[in-house]
This record gives C-alpha cells, sequence and structure tokens, in this order.
C-alpha cells in the first residue's frame, strides 16, 4: 500500500481551491501552507505556455526528511505517508532543509492572526480546539491521514469515497487530482500515471515522490 | 539583487532560509564553533597546549549552546540522540557529547593526575577522534543534503575540516603568543602550509560544483558575483584567505613574527571561517519544481 | 465527520448544510460544516450539477472567512460626517434598525407622493449580500414607481454586448461551448471556466473535461493569464479587435472555402427575408410580415407560409415594386471587405493565423453531421465560439459581439450538440407541476423572443423615447446596462432636457459604485450630490465610507436565505444534459448582531410607506410567471408593468395584506413549483430540487420555431427615432453603427493612440477574485501575493526593457485624459507588447476593509465615462485606455486617503 496522487496539469486553471480546502481542513495559520500552487510561464512571446502546478509533500517512498530527522520526529508509515510526531519534534530544521521540494513549514508565531491586531475571529478559535498546532515544530502535508484512517474504518476506499480522501482531491472543482494506491497495478491511479505518461518532479534527488504530474 | 519574492518561491531558484535566517544563524555559528573547537583541540594536542585544548573545550560547549538557540524546542534536546543510524544531526551530537566528555576527563587527568600518561594519552586519543569528528560531522551534515547541490559534494567536509583546523591553529598561535619561539615558528609554518591548501581547496570546491549542475552554478554566481559577492570576496576570500597569507608570507620573509600583525592574522582567519559558513549556508538554493524556459 | 480533528475535542453540534454560494453570481451548490456553531469548511455538492460536484474554488472556501470578518457592519449606522467624499471619514454612529427605517420611510413617502423617480437604486448581483435578483434586489424601487434603476456592473465588469447579443441569438444572459462534445473552440477575451464568474462551477468542471478530452481551444486574448493560459493555442490580439478577427474569418469561410450551413440559415435566421434599398424588410402588405423568397414558386412568401419549397438564400428580386435581396446575401457580400490582411494591421493577428483558423473552424463544424442522443437525431456541430467581456467591453461591443454570434450562426452551431450553449432558455417545467417553465418564442416577425429576461428586453425591441430618465436607456433600446448618469458628460444632457426632475435618495444593494464601475472622481461628482444615501451591505467598503448617509447590515450568504440565488434558468443553471437542479440558499448559522435578511428588511420599510400589499402582488406576478403563462419577462421593465396583468391569470401565493417572512414566501413558492411534498422542509434538507433534463431542453434549437436576426433589421429600424430623441437631449452618438450588416468599428480605445500614449491598458477578471469583496478575504490575499499577477501591474518583458522598466518597479500608468494609477511591474512573455494590464478589481482605500487596503492597482480610475467612450448600441463601456507608463515614487493615488502608510 502506498499512496499517491497524480496531477492533470491540462485540467487545473489555478483557482486554488486545493490550497484553501487544506488550509480549512487543518486551520491552518495565517502564512503556513501545506500546499501552494506554483505559477509560471515558459517560451517566449507568442509562443508561450502558462505553468501551473499544485505542489505538496510528495509523499517520498524513499524520503530525505525522514533520514535527516534526528529524533525520528518525521516518520513514515506503512501506506507511504510521511508525518511528523509534534511531541517529538525539536524544530531543528535539517528537515526543512534537506526536502528537496521545500514542503514543510515551521509553526514560529503563535500570535499571527488573519486579521492582523483585530482578534481571532471565531473560526480560527474554532480550530485551536478541533486541530491544535504546536508552536515550534515543523509541520506539512499528511495527505489527510486522518480522514483516510477514519475512512478505512469504516471500510471506505481512499481515492473512491469522499470521506476517505484527502481534502485538496475531492474539492477540486476541475477534478485535476486523482488520489489511490501506487503499489496496487490495478488501481486507477496507477492507469491514469500509465496511459497519461505521468512524471515526477526531480528524479535526481532519489526519493521516488508519490506525486505524479500529466502534461 | 532583487529580493525574491514570495511568488517566486519554488519557481525561480529558491534560497535556503531555514538554517541562516532569525534562528538559522545559530547553526552556521554552531558549525562554525565545531570546525575551530575541533581543529583547535588537534592543534593543541601536537603542540601540547593544555590551555588550547581548554579553549577548544569551551568552544565545543559554546557550539552547543548555539546548538539549543537554533532548536524550537530545546528542552526536547535529548531526543536528538535517538536517530545516529541515518542523522547527521543526531551523530553529531552524540560526537560533540563525547567530545566533550573526554576532552574534560583528559584535562581533568593532565591537570591534576598528570603522571597518568597512559590514562591521558588514551583520552586524549579518543577527544582527539571526536574532535576530528565534531570538526568533519558538520561538513557531512551540509553536504548530505542532495537537495543543494552546491552542498552536495564530497569536498565541504574537508574543507569543513581544513578550515576548522585553520581556524584552531590561529587561535592556538595567539594562545601560544608568549611562549617558546621555536614552537611559534613551527605553529606558523604549519599554518603558512594550511592556509595555501585552504585557498586551494575553496577553489577546487567552487571550480568543481560549478561544473556540477546549473543549480549549483546558480549558487556559485550568488557567491561570486551575486548578492553574497561581498560576504564571499570580503568575508571568505579577504579575511579568510588573501590577509592571513599575506601576513605569514610578509612574516615568513621578515623572519620575525611581529605579534600585532599576528594577532590581525588569527582574527582575520577567524572572521574568514565565520564568513565561510555563511556564505556555504547562504548559497544554499533548490532547483524550481516548474519546468524550465 | 469526515474531517480531520486532533485529540477529543468536545463536540455538540456536528452539521453539514447544504446551501448555495455567495462567492458569486455562480450560486455553485454547496455543503457548510458546522461545527459546535461556527463554520468550519465549504466543500462543492457532489450530488447534483448545480457547480463542479463535489469541488469548489477558493473564493467559495474564503467566504468563512467574509462571515467572520471583524470589520463587518453589525448594526444600522448614521452618518455623521456632513460632508461627502471618496476619503471622507463617515464618522459612523450607532443607531436603531427602527430609527433608521423610520428616517428612511418618512423621505421615501415624501418623494413617492412627488415623483418617484426622485429614488435612484441600484447595486450588483456580486459577492457578499445574497443577490436575491427578481425578489428583493431592485423590485423594491421598481414597485415603489421609479424608473431610475442603475446596476453596479454598468457595463463594465458586465457584457453589455453580450448580454444583448446572447439575448437576441440564444435567449439567454450569456453563452458556452458545449464542453461535452464541442471540438473546437474559439474564446474572444473570456474566460468561461477559468475565471469568469459565470457559472464558475460547472464551467470550471466541464470546460476541464473537454481540456482532457482534447478538445481544442483557441484563445484570443492580450495576455495569456487565465483563458490564455489554458488555450492549445494563444493568439495575441489588440484590445477592441477580436470582432474584425470574426468578421474576417466570417468572410474567408463564407467566400473563400464556401463553407454554411444552409438548412440553418435557411430556417432558423432571417439570412432568406427579403431586404428593401431602406435597409428595412420588404413585408407582405395584407399580414405586415416579413417576405423570403420561394426558389421553388419563384415567387415571394411570408416567412411563415407552410408552402414554401426552398428558401432563396441569394439573388435580386423585385417585390412589392422595388428591388430586394435575401439578407444572407447582402451579408455575405458585406464581409468581402474583411481581408485577413487588413485585419492584420488593426488586430496585430497574423493573416496567415486568422486563415488557418478559419478553416480548421470550418471543418471541424462537420456540417451535415448528426448525432443522436437518448434516441433523438440533432444536428452535430462541434464548434463554438464565445466573447465576453474583455472582447466586447469597447466602443463596438455590440458590433463585435454579434460578428461573433455570426460565426456561429453560418454554422450552425447554436443550441445543438457541440456547438455554442445559451445558458438554459428552454424549461419545461417540473415534471410533477409543470411549472418553473420556460419557453422561447417566436414574435411576430418569427424572430427568437426570450421566455424570460432581466435589465432590459433583448426581443422585441421597445420603442426610442426621449429621455426621462437619469440613465436615460429609453433613448436606445438596445442598450442593456447604461454608464449613466455616473458620467462625466450627464449634466450637459440633463440640462439640455431641461432638468426634469433631481435624485434626493439612493438606495444602494451591495455593490462598491466608486470602486467597481468607473473612475472615482467621476463617481464622486455624482454621489456626493445626492442628498440621502443609503447603502445595504455586509463591509464598509468605498462607496459606504463615502459617500452613505445610512448603511443598514445585511446578512452574509451563509447567513440567511435566499428562495433564487439567481434569476433563472438563463443565467447560470447547468448547460447542456446536465442536470435540472433548483438550490436553496439557507442559514448556515443564525444572522449574529443586528444583521438583517435584505428582503425582510425592505419589507419592513414598504409597511412603513404602505407598499407591502404592492410588493406582495409583484412576488404573485412573478411566481405565476414562472408557472408557465411567461407573464412577466422578469426584466425591470415588465415588473413595473405588472398592475397592468388581468389577476385571474395570477395564483396569489400572498394575500395583500398578508405580512409573512421570507421563508415562508419560499415554503409557498417551493410548494407551487414542485408540489405539496417539496415544500422548504424538503427542499432544505436536500439542498435542491433535481431532475432530468430531456435533449429537447438542452438542445431546443430545432424544437422551437424560431429565428435569429443575423441581419439586425431592428437596429436600421431604430436608427432614425433615437437621432431624433437624442437630438432632444443634445446627444451625440456614433450613427455609424446603427448598421443592420454587422460590421467591425475601430473602439475608441485605438483612436486615442499617440506615439506618447502608447500603451493599451486594460483589466481582467482573476480567479481568485469577484468584484471588489474578494479582496478583503485573508485567505484570497494571502494567495493573491503567492501570485505573480494579482497584485501587479504586467507587461511584456520586451517592452518593458525598452522603456527601461523592470519587475519590482513602482510604476505610474497615465492616461492621455490625465488620469493616473500606479502599482508594481511584474514583466511576463505572454503578453501582447503593445499593452499594460491589471488584474481584478484592486487598488482598495476605504478604512474599513483593512485586508484590501492598498493592495494591488485599481484600474478603473483610468477610465473615462461618457457617450464618447460607450458603444452606442448598447452601451458598453469603453474599458480599454491608451495610457503612457513611468517610473514613479510613490502610490500618487493614495495621496489623502488617510490610510495606513504603503
Amino acid at each position: 500500500m502506498r499512496w499517491g496522487m497524480a496531477i492533470e496539469l491540462k485540467r487545473c486553471v489555478g483557482c486554488c481551491e486545493c490550497v484553501l480546502a487544506c488550509k480549512a481542513e487543518h486551520f491552518l495559520p495565517p502564512d503556513i501552507f501545506w500546499n501552494r500552487v506554483l505559477i509560471g510561464e515558459k517560451g517566449k512571446y507568442p509562443t508561450v505556455t502558462k505553468l501551473i502546478y499544485t505542489v505538496r509533500c510528495n509523499q517520498c517512498a524513499d524520503p530525505a526528511c525522514v533520514k535527516v530527522c534526528p529524533t525520528g520526529a518525521t516518520q513514515q508509515r506503512e501506506d507511504g505517508i510521511v508525518w511528523v510526531d509534534e511531541d517529538k519534534c525539536v524544530g531543528c530544521r535539517y528537515c526543512m532543509v534537506a526536502c528537496p521540494y521545500q514542503m514543510r513549514s515551521m509553526y514560529e508565531d503563535g500570535n499571527k492572526e488573519y486579521f492582523p491586531g483585530q482578534g481571532l475571529t471565531e473560526h480560527e478559535k474554532m480550530g485551536r480546539i478541533l486541530y491544535p498546532h504546536q508552536l515550534g515544530v515543523v509541520q506539512k502535508c499528511i495527505f489527510c491521514k486522518e480522514r483516510i484512517d477514519a475512512g478505512l474504518a469504516q471500510e471506505l476506499k481512499p481515492g473512491v469515497d469522499r470521506e476517505a480522501t484527502p481534502a485538496c482531491v475531492i474539492n477540486c472543482p476541475t477534478k485535476a487530482i486523482h488520489f489511490g494506491d501506487l503499489d496496487d497495478p490495478y488501481s486507477e491511479i496507477n492507469r491514469i500515471i500509465k496511459e497519461k505518461k505521468g512524471h515526477q518532479f526531480h528524479l535526481e534527488y532519489g526519493t521516488d515522490p508519490s506525486m505524479y504530474y500529466i502534461d | 539583487m532583487i529580493q525574491a519574492k514570495p511568488y517566486d518561491f519554488m519557481v525561480k531558484y529558491t534560497q535556503q532560509k531555514e538554517w541562516i535566517d532569525g534562528r538559522g544563524n545559530f547553526i552556521a555559528f554552531a558549525f562554525f564553533l565545531g570546525g575551530i573547537s575541533g581543529g583547535l583541540y588537534l592543534a593543541s594536542s601536537y603542540f601540547e597546549s593544555l590551555l588550547g585544548q581548554f579553549v577548544a573545550l569551551i568552544l565545543s560547549l559554546l557550539m552547543g549552546v548555539s546548538y539549543m538557540i537554533h532548536l524550537s524546542k530545546p528542552l526536547r534536546f535529548w531526543r536528538m540522540f535517538m536517530k545516529p543510524g541515518t542523522s547527521w544531526i543526531a551523530r553529531g551530537f552524540i560526537f560533540i557529547m563525547l567530545f566533550i566528555g573526554f576532552t574534560f576527563i583528559q584535562l581533568i587527568l593532565s591537570q591534576w593526575a598528570s603522571d597518568a600518561t597512559t590514562a591521558i594519552m588514551t583520552f586524549t586519543v579518543l577527544a582527539g577522534i571526536f574532535a576530528f569528528a565534531q570538526s568533519i560531522y558538520t561538513g557531512f551534515a551540509v553536504s548530505y543534503v542532495s537537495a543543494i547541490k552546491i552542498w552536495n559534494s564530497a569536498i565541504l567536509p574537508i574543507l569543513f575540516v581544513v578550515c576548522g583546523i585553520t581556524g584552531g591553529l590561529a587561535i592556538l598561535l595567539a594562545i601560544m603568543m608568549g611562549g617558546s619561539h621555536a614552537q611559534l615558528v613551527a605553529l606558523e609554518n604549519v599554518i603558512r602550509v594550511m592556509l595555501i591548501v585552504f585557498a586551494i581547496i575553496v577553489g577546487v570546491y567552487l571550480w568543481n560544483t560549478t561544473y556540477s549542475s546549473i543549480t549549483a552554478k546558480d549558487s556559485v554566481s550568488r557567491l561570486i558575483r551575486g548578492s553574497l559577492a561581498p560576504l564571499f570576496w570580503i568575508g571568505v576570500f579577504l579575511f579568510g584567505i588573501l590577509i592571513p597569507i599575506a601576513i605569514s608570507v610578509s612574516t615568513y620573509f621578515a623572519g620575525e613574527a611581529a605579534t600585532g600583525l599576528l594577532i590581525t592574522a588569527v582574527a582575520s582567519e577567524i572572521i574568514g571561517g565565520l564568513a565561510l559558513r555563511f556564505a556555504i549556508l547562504k548559497a544554499g538554493v533548490y532547483s524550481p519544481l516548474l519546468p524550465a524556459e | 465527520m469526515a474531517m480531520s480533528v486532533k485529540g477529543t475535542p468536545e463536540i455538540w453540534d456536528d452539521e453539514w448544510v447544504k446551501t448555495t454560494c455567495g462567492g458569486c453570481y455562480g450560486t455553485c451548490t454547496i455543503r457548510a460544516h458546522r461545527v459546535n456553531g461556527v463554520i468550519v469548511k465549504i466543500e462543492g455538492e457532489p450530488d447534483n450539477d448545480f457547480g463542479p460536484r463535489g469541488g469548489i474554488c477558493a473564493k467559495s472556501e474564503a467566504m468563512i472567512q467574509a462571515l467572520y470578518d471583524p470589520n463587518r457592519i453589525n448594526y444600522p449606522m448614521r452618518r455623521t460626517n456632513p460632508k461627502k467624499g471618496l476619503f471622507e471619514d463617515p464618522r459612523w454612529e450607532r443607531i436603531s434598525w427602527d430609527e433608521a427605517l423610520d428616517e428612511i420611510a418618512g423621505r421615501l413617502k415624501k418623494i413617492r407622493a412627488e415623483n418617484p423617480n426622485k429614488l435612484f437604486h441600484g447595486g450588483t448581483p456580486s459577492a457578499g449580500s445574497g443577490p436575491d435578483l427578481p425578489l428583493g434586489f431592485g423590485v423594491f424601487g421598481a414597485v415603489f414607481g421609479t424608473k431610475n434603476w442603475y446596476v453596479g456592473g454598468a457595463g463594465l465588469h458586465c457584457g453589455s454586448g453580450s448580454h444583448m447579443g446572447a439575448g437576441l441569438y440564444h435567449a439567454s444572459w450569456s453563452i458556452v461551448p458545449d464542453f461535452k462534445y464541442c471540438n473546437y473552440a474559439i474564446q474572444m477575451g473570456s474566460n468561461k471556466g477559468t475565471g469568469s464568474g459565470h457559472s464558475m462551477g460547472f464551467n470550471m468542471r466541464l470546460s476541464a473535461d473537454a481540456r482532457a478530452r482534447g478538445m481544442k481551444n483557441v484563445v484570443f486574448d492580450p495576455i495569456c493569464n487565465f483563458g490564455g493560459g489554458k488555450a492549445t493555442e494563444w493568439i495575441p490580439i489588440l484590445p477592441g479587435t477580436d470582432g474584425l478577427v470574426a468578421l474576417t474569418m466570417v468572410n474567408i469561410i463564407l467566400n473563400e472555402l464556401g463553407v454554411y450551413d444552409t438548412e440553418f440559415l435557411k430556417k432558423k435566421t432571417n439570412g432568406p427575408y427579403l431586404i428593401g434599398p431602406d435597409e428595412r424588410y420588404v413585408r407582405d402588405k395584407k399580414t405586415d410580415k416579413p417576405l423570403v423568397w420561394d426558389a421553388k414558386d419563384n415567387k415571394a412568401k411570408t416567412f411563415d407560409d407552410p408552402t414554401i419549397g426552398d428558401f432563396a438564400l441569394f439573388g435580386e428580386y423585385e417585390v412589392n415594386g422595388v428591388k430586394c435581396h435575401p439578407a444572407f446575401h447582402l451579408i455575405k457580400e458585406h464581409v468581402k471587405q474583411y481581408t485577413p490582411e487588413a485585419a492584420e494591421k488593426e488586430s496585430t493577428v497574423p493573416a496567415e493565423t486568422i486563415r488557418r483558423i478559419a478553416s480548421e473552424w470550418a471543418d471541424a463544424a462537420m456540417i451535415g453531421t448528426t448525432i443522436e442522443i437518448e434516441g433523438e437525431k440533432l444536428p452535430l456541430r462541434p464548434v463554438a465560439a464565445v466573447m465576453f467581456r474583455g472582447g466586447q467591453g469597447h466602443t463596438n461591443s455590440a458590433q463585435s459581439y454579434c460578428a461573433m454570434c455570426l460565426l456561429n450562426a453560418i454554422v450552425g452551431a447554436m443550441d445543438v450538440p457541440g456547438g455554442t450553449l445559451g445558458w438554459p432558455a428552454y424549461v419545461e417545467g417540473h415534471p410533477e407541476t409543470g411549472r418553473f417553465k420556460v419557453i422561447p418564442y417566436p414574435c411576430k416577425d418569427g424572430m427568437l423572443t426570450a421566455g424570460t429576461f432581466m435589465e432590459h428586453k433583448p426581443w422585441p425591441v421597445e420603442e426610442s423615447q426621449v429621455p426621462n430618465t437619469f440613465l436615460m436607456k429609453e433613448m436606445v433600446p438596445t442598450a442593456s446596462f447604461s454608464p449613466q448618469p455616473v458620467t462625466s458628460d450627464f449634466d450637459k444632457y440633463w440640462d439640455e432636457l431641461g432638468r426634469p426632475y433631481e435624485i434626493e435618495i439612493a438606495m444602494i444593494f451591495g455593490a462598491n459604485m466608486v470602486r467597481s464601475t468607473q473612475n472615482r472622481e467621476i463617481a464622486e461628482n455624482f454621489f456626493k450630490k445626492i442628498p440621502f444615501i443609503v447603502s445595504f451591505n455586509i463591509l464598509p467598503n468605498e462607496f459606504c465610507e463615502g459617500f452613505a448617509d445610512i448603511v443598514l447590515p445585511d446578512c452574509h450568504p451563509l447567513e440567511t436565505y435566499c428562495l433564487f440565488s439567481s434569476h433563472g434558468p438563463f443565467f447560470n443553471h447547468p448547460i447542456g444534459m446536465e442536470g435540472w437542479n433548483f438550490p436553496i440558499r439557507q442559514p448556515v448559522i443564525k444572522p449574529q448582531y443586528e444583521r438583517r435578511n435584505k428582503v425582510e428588511a425592505l419589507w419592513d420599510l414598504a409597511d412603513r410607506i404602505g407598499m407591502r400589499g404592492e410588493m406582495n402582488q409583484y412576488y404573485n406576478v412573478y411566481f405565476s410567471s414562472f408557472g408557465g403563462e411567461a407573464l412577466i419577462s422578469g426584466d425591470i421593465a415588465s415588473v413595473r408593468d405588472v398592475k397592468q396583468i388581468d389577476p385571474d391569470k395570477v395564483t396569489q401565493l400572498i394575500k395583500p395584506d398578508e405580512k409573512i417572512t421570507y421563508s415562508e414566501m419560499m415554503d409557498r413558492a417551493f410548494k407551487f413549483y414542485f408540489g405539496d411534498n417539496h415544500g422548504l422542509e424538503y427542499i432544505s434538507e436536500h439542498g435542491s430540487i433535481n431532475w432530468p433534463k430531456k435533449v429537447k431542453e438542452a438542445y431546443w434549437r430545432w424544437y422551437v420555431d424560431v429565428r435569429i436576426p443575423i441581419y439586425m433589421e431592428h437596429i436600421a429600424g431604430l436608427k432614425p427615432e433615437i437621432m431624433e430623441n437624442a437630438e432632444k437631449a443634445g446627444v451625440e452618438l456614433e450613427w455609424e453603427q446603427f448598421t443592420p450588416l454587422i460590421s467591425y468599428f475601430t473602439p475608441q480605445v485605438a483612436k486615442e493612440e499617440t506615439s506618447e500614449y502608447d500603451l493599451y491598458s486594460f483589466s481582467y477578471r482573476d480567479i481568485l477574485h469577484n468584484g471588489t469583496y474578494t479582496m478583503e478575504m485573508p485567505w484570497l490575499d494571502e494567495l493573491s501575493r503567492l501570485n505573480p499577477y494579482t497584485y501587479n501591474i504586467t507587461m511584456n518583458a520586451d517592452t518593458a526593457g525598452k522603456k527601461g522598466l523592470k519587475d519590482g518597479d513602482l510604476i505610474c500608468l497615465e492616461s492621455s485624459y490625465g488620469r493616473k494609477t500606479t502599482g508594481t511591474l511584474k514583466t511576463m512573455q505572454g503578453q501582447h507588447p503593445k499593452t499594460v494590464a491589471i488584474s481584478a478589481c484592486s487598488g482598495a482605500w476605504a478604512k474599513g476593509a483593512p485586508i484590501a487596503y492598498g493592495k494591488g492597482t485599481n484600474f478603473n480610475i483610468l477610465l473615462e465615462s461618457d457617450f464618447k467612450h460607450a458603444c452606442p448600441v448598447c452601451w458598453s463601456q469603453e474599458t480599454a485606455t491608451m495610457v503612457k507608463v513611468y517610473k514613479i515614487d510613490h502610490r500618487i493615488e493614495y495621496d489623502g486617503a488617510g490610510g495606513k502608510p504603503l
């Protein structure tokens, strides 16, 4: 079992809901992003292509961050999900430095408000109850493991059933993000990757990312 | 150079920040202290300077403090022993602890039980091993990061060690300034050689890195021509190499070491070593995620 | 509960409430997750087609932050600073609802007795406040009796030409490719599915499917950002020249390739109608019906004569003693002047490219092929050309848009599988009741007439009148939105007309009349003279702060009911074979503080001035109309005529003296439309009433006996009376544009190009934003800062280089009229070298919206607002302007704004 995503770039219009679905799902504080939408362009006028890439932790099969972590806070589950045990992190940031994809964040300032100087909104206050974040530790995309686990417990299928699938996947309005088991040769995601020639970012780092992109 | 915009993050070459900005300054400082502490201990042991060894211990303790300041959860520091199997930070932490421990014992023995020569020798060798380990691991911790091409070089640990030893020798020179002339001359000769070796390694490192990848080339050009050029040319080149060599060579031909000049050389060398750590950490850039143009 | 939770927090309330989003007028169906009384998450509704089927866009998610914005208006407030102006501090003072409503009612009563037109009302169905288009927004004023109804879009963010054209050709508000079957789409200055507010959700989903399927998507646009960014081929074009390219393609297809859908032209257009030397139809003397030539019988017959053997499209005939030609004959000859080489000069699109695209398009149209859907055999025309604000926001708006429609018409790609579809114009009604029914029908001349519409009647056009309203639209009946009276030339005309009356009260719903519409000084000049202004809003925006005497706290879309999230199917319901969904908007949390449902507050006001009974009657007529009688078409003009409708045809859902709540009205309306078991309770639980669409509803074109005016005879007909009436008001328009033969006219912006003012500046829609309101949402602000273009002024990299400018420079854009706005430069490759662009409606200066303050650049400052800069036919404003660009040391447009330093 190894969860992965395949992004169909043709579908994505850069609306950034994947980012906000994640922010809402995990009540992320200001300036913390577990995923991002990178915008750029390729080519010279008038032959130009706009580039829109939704990026997040690549949930590498052989993750650099797990190896460099001195405490074992950053760890990999059997299903490939790389996560940080907030109670074990010392905040040395080696994982942040070592990640070739730069998809980790340090939560440093607990006083930041979405409306600066105007106090926490009811929404932010509720977030601190439902999904508290420890200060001074590293955080990152965890492929919504809580959703996957709760879903599996109800015998739902991640990638198929909404309740068991990561928030960014189910809330994408263009259905650009596919989620499934990369270890299952018959899974839908493997079919898509094979058929549409999915590729990974920066194979040269040898981390074998679980995020595939389809041009 | 224009300050990188938030929207350029991983769209263009993106500078490493965690180990240099804000709290990150202290890791650069720790690496520097680790290097010279190890270098100083080795040099002091060779030149049999008890004071030098003691200063090396102090510097190592300072390194630990700097490390703690860098951590955002310092009270959990003990967890850093957990993963020496894969993590250079864990290994380094163990090296530092062992170095401090062995040096401490060796110093106590040397001071108050100077006839226990076997024991002293044993602990000096043990401390010496971990002095070297403490010095070189800072290089491995950095060079292990394959994501940053300018760091990911086999030369880097050697560079850090040489820089540490040169710095250590320089400090030892200051410590031994009032000592015997013969030892000073010998020390100075070693320093001269080390400085030249250091300069060569810096050159080889940058030259080699430039051709290793486009990203590393971007890093090198930041050092040589870009935003880091002042730090590199003034800090690393002028203070770390040019001034010490100039003083060493001039004193060599003058035949006599002028105390003032040597102190200048020492200070200059220390600034240079520190600048080197900062320059290399700051020059670390990640390759963009978007396809190249 | 399907959410990520850490630990075991105490949960005493955990509900997903089905409702609709209020982030834009797409009004996608959503589910809002409420935990312990707080809305924590928005997700798309997976179980119906009215949206992205489970997904949603970022604006929708960020609506949570708008709901909990500490800057919201929570109580009625009165301005205590007597001075009004762009940067004036209102010095708000809290008052009670009673005090506010009493004061407003007192003033309204007085002017209603004198002359109801002294009330100026308006707003926009934009984000923030629930639109309630047909039930609150606009209705109050119309029932009150004023004709001064001013919509915030007023041709700038909205598409005057496209609403006019889509109304004429598709009986719909706007158009979109049939993404399911279309193989070749052309977009001209439009963002369907990539940024446009029009049915954002399902268009995003369907257009993504189409791209993944391999639909070719050719985008003519000066910038390769949202629309262009998803093109299979981006073709840079100068602003305002899209119509020329469309006509050139028509020329190539008709005259070089000789391709056209004869069947469609003969039976579905006025192409065979005979046109006399006076540019008008040649009519049958007895019946007054337009005549066509029957090539089989070789004689003229009325267009609807069942004996016609073959409609002649070409030739010269003599009928009624005049020489005449079929309209299509004239069109085909007329377009010969539009050569690719000439088009290249004006538009910068290479002649070869135009030729190639025209030929690809003609091939892809597959004229003659059919498709079978659910057992029905239909023409398959998998090509679509669409245009929206960018393509038609110029002084040639109407003609340019119609030129693009002509492209679709000649290949018969209109409301058939694969072609260009209007938003649903044909609904047979709910299967149980037959109600909620809208059917287009032919007018006496056989032309397509919409079953329901709004703002203006696209067809049949009314007669021109001497202007007697501040909007002056009655003078040019083809106009959809009017820039008047918020212009620099209004007073001149009103003086000429002898100033029949003055505006004494303005009531504005939502909207940001000074930032989103036109130049702010022009707006300031108009609004500061109005003695009493009431604003319903959820945030103190630039308009409220500068000009409102009383602000009333509106509900956020997540805390209120709304019966019609939109106006009707033709406005934003899913296209093609997507299902029928009638969604509800309902409160996920109760309104806090003293915020109130705007419509209920208006009813309170109506009670106080003795108008509630009239409003109730209006609602009865309105709901009855969708019952299938089509009593009123829903446009504001028709609303005013409600009183003249035969009461027997009207179902009394609300008795005149009844005082019901909004939710009670919803319950009655739902039961009337969908049956007794589908009242408010049912729809609240299920979120929407869903039923399958029939093929004839989705692709209605060949099921309804209607034609479209590819020859715009009515414009020729209107011209003399318009000219006569305009003269009385001293109005001068570009009269040549009143031609029935669809033509290209150089836009005003191009006429103003000089060597000094050498760059075309324009603004465009950003997918992260809608109107001005989304700028205040911190999540969207974060995302905007992470976007290279949203908060920056963009320019082609080479152009910038030649001007000595680089990324990050603070630059000033100065128009040839001396108007200036400033911002940060970001260069890009994907932009026409002769342009400079600003995205979204940014550059806020209201102190009450601190997140938005100072972010980005306000483009509208650069615009001129007068008849010279308006399309004479549909009255779209010219939305591009010539500028010079230079470096500057500070944000001059904030001088005197008084906010935090930038």
